[in-house]
């Protein structure tokens, strides 16, 4: 079981959390060109090592994270808010 | 090289085995080929018989940086169908099972192909009536499928849940009867003994390291038993596509790397003499009977990116349940292994076969869950598409740029997930 | 062999408990604390299973989970478990226990007749033969060696013979009986095993305050402790395990160790408890996750090839001391032990001293002093540099009765005479079983020295602890014990001497002598011999993986505890490589099998998974509600009057509906408000349609793409104020569409100010539908000036009270009626089902279930998942107009793609039969009449007998829609079935296309 700490609810089970996809994918903005938009939906880095990846806490508090694991081993190192905003108000208040 | 038969079997018994020699021959590499196959998997393996059997080529290696067959090979569940319902899909898998079914006399080599039927339960009314289509479609290009009711299914395997507290109640059942098992590892063997005996260079424990290539070509590969060039280069390594073209300076594929489990039971006396498929509201099974005995089953992957051949309980619970939730009586049984392989999942669930931005580069990937029961027609295709340099007409929707068109060949209708293509 | 039984030697014990037991239906006695084996063994029975392959005679080798022969089916009917380790498993009064793979007995056992054709059974013969076609007929030419042609006919026919005699116990058909329960669980630290340096670890864990949680498999706890005569340590250890707060688990086995720490372990419910407390679970799977996890799992003796080595009578030297000291069972009055290391001494004193002879084979030529002088005095025969060559049974018995010893000599191993003996016991060597390191990827390396795999963790979370590490002395054992460090959470590993023995251990995994031919085993369980290796070898299957495969090694039920490591010995030997460079396969979980119940657990049957159930379930079911699955949901199908069968309830329904008045159930449809002041940017990115100028009180009907332009959901969303949204979702997709907007608004479009809420469990929702919806309304509502045409025209949105309850109404629907969905409250659900229902006597109504709510809307030619299959694009569901020309949305750029807006696509239709009395199914196929094979040109998506029309209708689609084949001869082909029919094609919308029905 691979162990996400979540910023708000703590450190659980992944089974609590859906898997969303790559996190370092930059999605164009909707007026975008369709060979952009081609490469955001379709092509994949399919990162062997540590990568930027999207949680959700779906049986949780339902954040979506930016979660680093190392897609060799599973280890994580380190899970934030993707809203960025949250994510700073988060740090500041610690 | 010694001829399998029984006769040879019978006589070897009385000579203590003395008869048998090596099945395949432990070549050093040449430095150069007219093709070399990276991977010695199942689909590499084809590949290189029917590249030599085919087309008459001759001089081939198949690189593989472990063992042969060592890969998803010798980790899926072993089971052989053609119930593919789109375009160039339907055609593929159906070669592939006519192919099956004469692979051993092919290759000279038991596979073991058991047509003991492929079952898909189905839990309403509506929901058999959806997948209908797809044997519908089956039947008028040419394959096998019938309908099942529920009387049928309770008379055929009268220990599957037909209880009354059963929470998805059996409705009815679609059924591929050609459709079965096979021996997984037998299937590489035979492959590469047959590829052997053709001439073949089957260099194992030789990883590519890098690729030396100019602006539209190959030009060599270094590997760890020394630099190898070919005139042409085929992948066929999936799991570990995206590495290679990486390596390859190529940029990004539709694949992503998932891990799929598999298990299997203490061997028992024969309980299930099919191969038994459901899948209702998130949940997947598939469970067949393996000849030792032990129940052979898997569901769905493990939902998140992975390259580590190793599983987690969450869907090890989740088979069990099913397991349960199809055959109540399994609750006694024991689980004896479960252990997993890294798949190449594609935008749309189906695969890709290929020519590349390289002149002399063929790409075989994307097999999802579909790998095995591929493999004769993913050999018999891709040979042809690197022989001739051009994709046959069943392919020819199966190259990297069928998203460009919006070409999506997607069984599941999952959309451009590569995780729920499972 | 004949087991003695001894009498208990300290007072405490002497209250002998006996138990009664049955061994194939015959009652037999035992003493309480005996394992099945020692039960057994003290009833004089040796030969307890057959071989896998060979029908073999096998007998107990190990007091342990390395079990390799006594493997027994226990239980009868549906409590029948096969594949019980007897060793393992603790004797309980009246326990069923039966041989298996075995027949008509197990000492007679038909299938033996194999071992006399097992030179034909070599590894991988049946990749050889068995290939061709079949005659079906009275012919039958498929036997070997008259294979010929194609196919799999002769396989498949041989194939059932080699399952029947595969295989080892039978499971029952019935459904398993007992129930099994989880447990979640946190730990600091996990302690594995409770020997000498488990229960030091665990103490010492304890000490610095540490949550401590020490598991064992055994039904006793003490590991290696109870298997020794001296048990004053032992107790001293417990009496300092006791004091501190340790949770303690026995029969208890990890089994797996997964990622971050998380540990599988499944407990086994004392049998004794059950007999009294009948409704505890059989067994409870413990998920742990643990900071730290300290293997003190110990290591495992090994048996070594050498012809019969399978026998019964022959068992680990360790196993026999086992016997001894914990079950009182003297193994044999005349016993040969065969070692190569130290550690067979100990128990070749204990066992003289209980009365037998005692003869040690000893392979080293030279032993240190101190062992010399262990046995000098005693009845203790010992030969150096000596081995056994084979084993022979005696004429009338299976079992072991001569030795056949080899000596070494400068030219290897040669015959040195025999010895007569009753039982034979080995140890050539001991594997620390680091399985569970290996289950995480820890690395594992060959330990020349000791003649051992050896993991030391990874030192983060993963530690070792004992002989588990190769660490062989008592005192050493307790050393190993890692420190946890008082600041951090985690253990430390001690720095330990590896190996210990006082004379070092000498490789022995053959003993192999010219003129002596037969089965040496070194995977028993399989029945894989040395020989099988030298053909893989032979053939070419030289890596471990290979091996493994071709010869089947380490694959049966004790996963290679045994074997494993002679295979390799003799692979490496054939190489002519160590055996360090043949390596070793990754040890997958689990270590000993484990039920699917116990994982499974409370999962099963009506709890396989969670059933959904609507505010009105309840309701429903009491007003004659028959429920279908839809996904997780139940929803009302139908509600028969009597004798109505379901076609007859769903055309009433429809029928009564469209008349006059229906009500249904729509609750599970999903809700999701959306509220904040980007709430109409927001909705009008998500949606294809503009939503910009929504009026507030107004309700729209929309469409969402997914990202890669194809249709994603669709559904009405109201405008309740200039700031919050209510959008409805498909009960399919209602999870999947609120993960969506939260990962677009938390992702993408932080920027937004909105906010999203699932209320799909809040409120509830029915659909009162039909000419007479007005006037019922009327009746319920407060004011009924508010629901007038004027007021709340089709799409109008209003929030009323009902009773003084704030409700929903909104002016949709989905029938093509003049229609509402309202939306209460769920706590309030029943009550104004009930009132709602009472009012609605007043006109002719009815409530209608999802087959009708089916009937009505493909009437309408509405879609819903059928169509909305995920490979259809909005023009293909003949919405095309509704996708925005002015504006970006979800799926707006890909949605031009080439072949996404071909005109050939297949597209929406409505289909009629020519012979209006035909029926048919949907998954039916549309083509061209005169070109039924091949792909077709469409498909029937959903069928019903539609009231209005008066015959069947159909929805589905076809290539270039109605327009590209109204010229065309259509036929409905349906093969599964036989139904072929000419159909006509129409536009889907076959009721009331102009939507009168819905003003007004």
């Amino acid at each position: 079981m691979i162990q996400i700490s979540c910023p708000f609810c703590g450190k659980r089970d992944h089974s609590e959390f859906s898997y969303g996809g790559d996190g370092q994918i930059n999605y164009p903005s909707l007026d975008a060109s369709q060979e952009t938009w081609h490469d955001a939906v379709f092509l994949r880095e399919n990162i062997y090592g540590r990568q930027i990846e999207t949680w959700q806490h779906l049986y949780g508090c339902r954040s979506w994270l930016l979660v680093e694991r190392d897609t060799r081993t599973h280890e994580i190192f380190s899970v934030k808010l993707a809203h960025a905003d949250w994510q700073k108000m988060m740090e500041e208040n610690r | 090289m010694t001829r399998f038969s029984a006769w040879n079997v019978i006589k070897n018994g009385f000579n203590g085995q003395k008869g048998w020699s090596r099945q395949w021959r432990d070549p050093e590499p040449k430095a150069s080929y007219d093709i070399v196959i990276v991977g010695g998997g199942l689909h590499g393996l084809a590949t290189a018989y029917y590249l030599a059997k085919n087309f008459n080529l001759k001089n081939i290696a198949v690189v593989e940086k472990g063992w042969i067959g060592g890969g998803n090979a010798g980790r899926n569940t072993t089971i052989i169908r053609s119930n593919y319902m789109l375009k160039g899909n339907r055609e593929f898998y159906e070669a592939s099972l006519t192919l099956w079914e004469n692979l051993s006399h092919e290759l000279n080599y038991n596979v073991m192909f058991s047509q003991r039927a492929h079952i898909g339960i189905y839990h309403t009314a509506n929901a058999l009536d959806a997948a209908a289509r797809r044997y519908n479609i089956m039947r008028q290009t040419g394959s096998d499928g019938e309908i099942w009711s529920r009387d049928t299914i309770k008379k055929k395997i009268p220990h599957l849940n037909f209880a009354d507290d059963a929470r998805f109640p059996i409705h009815g059942a679609l059924v591929q009867k050609r459709a079965g098992t096979a021996r997984h590892d037998a299937v590489a063997w035979g492959y590469a003994r047959a590829a052997d005996m053709l001439g073949v260079d089957i260099i194992q424990q030789c990883e590519v390291t890098s690729i030396k290539r100019s602006a539209q070509k190959i030009s060599s590969l270094h590997t760890s038993r020394g630099e190898i060039t070919a005139k042409k280069v085929a992948f066929a390594v999936a799991g570990n596509t995206s590495r290679l073209w990486q390596m390859a300076e190529l940029g990004n594929l539709p694949i992503e790397s998932h891990k799929l489990q598999a298990f299997v039971t203490e061997p028992i006396k024969p309980l299930l003499d099919h191969v038994v498929v459901f899948g209702v509201a998130g949940a997947h099974f598939y469970i067949s009977q393996s000849d030792k005995g032990g129940m052979v089953f898997g569901g769905d992957i493990d939902w998140y990116k992975s390259y580590a051949q190793k599983g987690n309980l969450p869907i090890v619970q989740d088979v069990a349940e099913c397991a349960l939730s199809l055959m109540p009586c399994l609750g006694r049984v024991k689980l004896l292994r479960h252990w997993s392989g890294v798949v190449d999942m594609s935008m749309d669930g189906s695969f890709f076969m290929c020519k590349t931005p390289l002149d002399n580069l063929y790409l075989n990937a994307g097999w999802n869950y579909g790998g095995f029961k591929a493999s004769p027609a993913s050999g018999w295709y891709f040979a042809d598409l690197i022989a001739n340099d051009r994709p046959d007409k069943v392919i020819q929707n199966h190259d990297l740029d069928r998203f460009r068109r919006g070409v999506h060949i997607d069984e599941r209708g999952a959309g451009s997930d590569p995780k729920l293509h499972g | 062999m004949t087991a003695i039984r001894l009498p208990r030697q300290s007072s405490r014990d002497n209250q002998d408990e006996t138990i009664s037991f049955f061994w194939n239906n015959k009652k037999l006695k035992a003493r309480k604390g005996d394992s099945i084996s020692s039960a057994l063994l003290s009833n004089k029975f040796q030969i307890i299973g057959r071989s896998f392959k060979y029908h073999r005679a096998r007998g107990v080798t190990s007091a342990g989970v390395e079990e390799a022969g006594a493997l027994v089916t226990t239980g009868k009917g549906a409590y029948t478990e096969p594949n019980v380790r007897a060793s393992t498993t603790e004797l309980s009064e009246g326990l069923f226990v039966y041989s298996q793979n075995a027949w008509p007995s197990v000492r007679f056992d038909i299938g033996s007749i194999l071992n006399l054709f097992g030179r034909f059974f070599a590894a991988g013969f049946y990749y050889k033969t068995f290939m061709g076609k079949i005659f079906t007929g009275k012919i039958f030419r498929g036997i070997p060696p008259l294979e010929w042609g194609r196919g799999t006919g002769i396989w498949m026919f041989f194939e059932k013979f080699i399952r029947k005699a595969a295989g080892l116990g039978t499971a029952s058909r019935l459904a398993d009986p007992d129930s099994y329960e989880h447990l979640h669980t946190h730990t600091d630290i996990l302690v594995i095993g409770s020997g000498p340096a488990g229960i030091q670890s665990a103490i010492q864990a304890a000490q610095t305050g540490k949550e401590v949680l020490l598991v064992e498999q055994d039904y006793a706890i003490g590991g290696t402790y109870l298997s020794w005569p001296d048990k004053s340590e032992f107790k001293t250890q417990i009496s300092k395990l006791n004091k501190q707060n340790i949770t303690i688990l026995t029969r208890t086995t990890a089994f797996g160790l997964y990622d971050d720490t998380t540990i599988g372990l499944v407990e086994f419910i004392c049998p004794e408890e059950r007999a009294q407390k009948p409704l505890k679970p059989r067994q409870r799977f413990h998920i742990c996750r643990a900071e730290s996890v300290i293997l003190a799992t110990g290591a495992l003796e090994r048996n070594y090839a050498f012809v019969n080595n399978d026998l019964p009578g022959i068992m680990t030297v360790s196993s026999a001391r086992t016997y001894l000291n914990r079950y009182q069972l003297l193994v044999g009055s005349n016993i040969v032990i065969s070692t190569n290391n130290d550690s067979a001494y100990e128990a070749g004193l204990e066992l003289e001293q209980a009365g037998a002879t005692v003869t040690i084979l000893e392979s080293r030529e030279q032993i240190g002093e101190l062992l010399l002088q262990q046995i000098s005095g005693r009845r203790i025969n010992l030969y150096l540099g000596s081995a056994v060559a084979k084993a022979n049974h005696g004429v009338f018995s299976p079992c072991v009765k001569q030795i056949v010893m080899a000596r070494k000599t400068s030219d290897g191993w040669r015959q040195s005479g025999s010895l007569s003996c009753d039982c034979l016991l080995v140890s050539a060597g001991w594997s620390p079983v680091i399985h569970l390191a290996s289950h995480q990827g820890c690395p594992i390396e060959w330990n020349k020295e000791n003649a051992c795999f050896i993991s030391s963790g990874d030192d983060k979370s993963i530690f070792f602890a004992g002989s588990a590490a190769g660490i062989w002395q008592f005192e050493d054992c307790i050393q190993s014990a890692p420190q946890v460090a008082r600041k951090t959470k985690k253990a430390q590993k001690q720095s330990s001497i590896i190996g210990g023995w006082h004379t070092d251990i000498e490789p022995l995994y053959e003993i192999c002598v010219p003129a002596i031919k037969g089965k040496a085993f070194i995977d028993p369980q399989h029945d894989v011999t040395a020989s099988d290796v030298r053909l893989a070898h032979q053939e070419g299957f030289i890596s471990v993986e290979h091996l493994k495969r071709y010869t089947t090694l380490g694959m049966a039920t004790d996963q290679g505890k045994m074997g494993n490591i002679i295979g390799l010995a003799l692979m490496a030997d054939a190489l002519n490589r160590p055996i360090s460079d043949v390596g070793v396969t990754r040890f997958r979980p689990p270590y000993t099998s484990i039920s699917l119940g116990a994982l499974a657990g409370a999962h099963r049957q009506s709890h396989f998974k969670p059933i959904r159930r609507t505010p009105f379930h309840n309701w429903s079911l009491a007003n004659n509600g028959v429920m279908i699955d839809a996904g997780l949901w139940h929803r009302p199908w139908y509600y028969p009057k009597q004798g109505e069968n379901l076609q007859d309830a769903y055309i009433r329904e429809a029928t009564i509906t469209r008349r006059s008045l229906g009500i249904c159930d729509v609750s599970s449809l999903g809700k999701i408000m959306i509220q904040g002041p980007d709430s109409t940017i927001f909705l009008n990115r998500i949606y294809t349609n503009p939503f910009a100028k929504l009026a507030v009180g107004k309700a729209r009907y929309g469409i969402i793409l997914r990202e890669d332009g194809m249709v994603f959901d669709d559904g009405t969303t109201w405008r309740l104020s200039e700031n919050s949204y209510l959008m409805t979702t498909t009960t399919n997709h209602a999870a999947a569409v609120m993960a969506r907007l939260e990962e677009l608004l938390q992702t993408r479009w932080p920027e937004l100010r909105v906010h999203v809420t699932s209320i799909t469990d809040q409120w509830a929702g029915c659909a009162i539908a039909g000419p007479n919806s007005r006037n019922l309304l009327s009746e319920i509502v407060d004011d009924p000036s508010e629901i007038s045409n004027e007021t709340l025209p089709f799409m109008g949105v209003k929030q009323v009270l009902l009773q003084t309850i704030p409700c929903y109404i909104a002016r949709i629907s989905f029938s093509g009626e003049r229609a509402f969905e309202v939306y209460i409250p769920s706590d309030y659900s029943h009550a104004m089902m009930q009132f709602i229902w009472n009012k609605a006597q007043m006109f002719e109504s009815c409530l209608y279930g999802l087959e009708a709510l089916g009937t009505m809307r493909i009437e309408k030619g509405h879609v819903t998942g059928a169509e909305i299959d995920g490979r259809v694009t909005i023009e293909d569901i003949g919405l095309g107009k509704m996708a925005s020309q002015n504006k970006d949305f979800v799926g707006s750029a890909l949605r031009n793609r080439e072949m996404l807006t071909s005109p050939n696509r297949p597209q929406l239709v409505g289909i009629f039969p020519k012979d209006k009395h035909k029926k048919f199914s949907a998954g039916a196929l549309l083509n061209e009449a005169g070109k039924t094979k091949g792909h077709p040109l469409g498909w029937i998506t959903a069928v019903t007998h539609s009231p209005a029309l008066g015959h069947w209708i159909a929805l589905g689609f076809i290539e270039g829609g109605l327009t590209a084949v109204e010229d065309k001869h259509i036929v409905l082909s349906d093969e599964l079935r036989s139904i072929f029919l000419d159909v006509e094609i129409v536009s889907p919308h076959m009721y009331d296309p102009e939507g009168t029905r819905l003003h007004g």
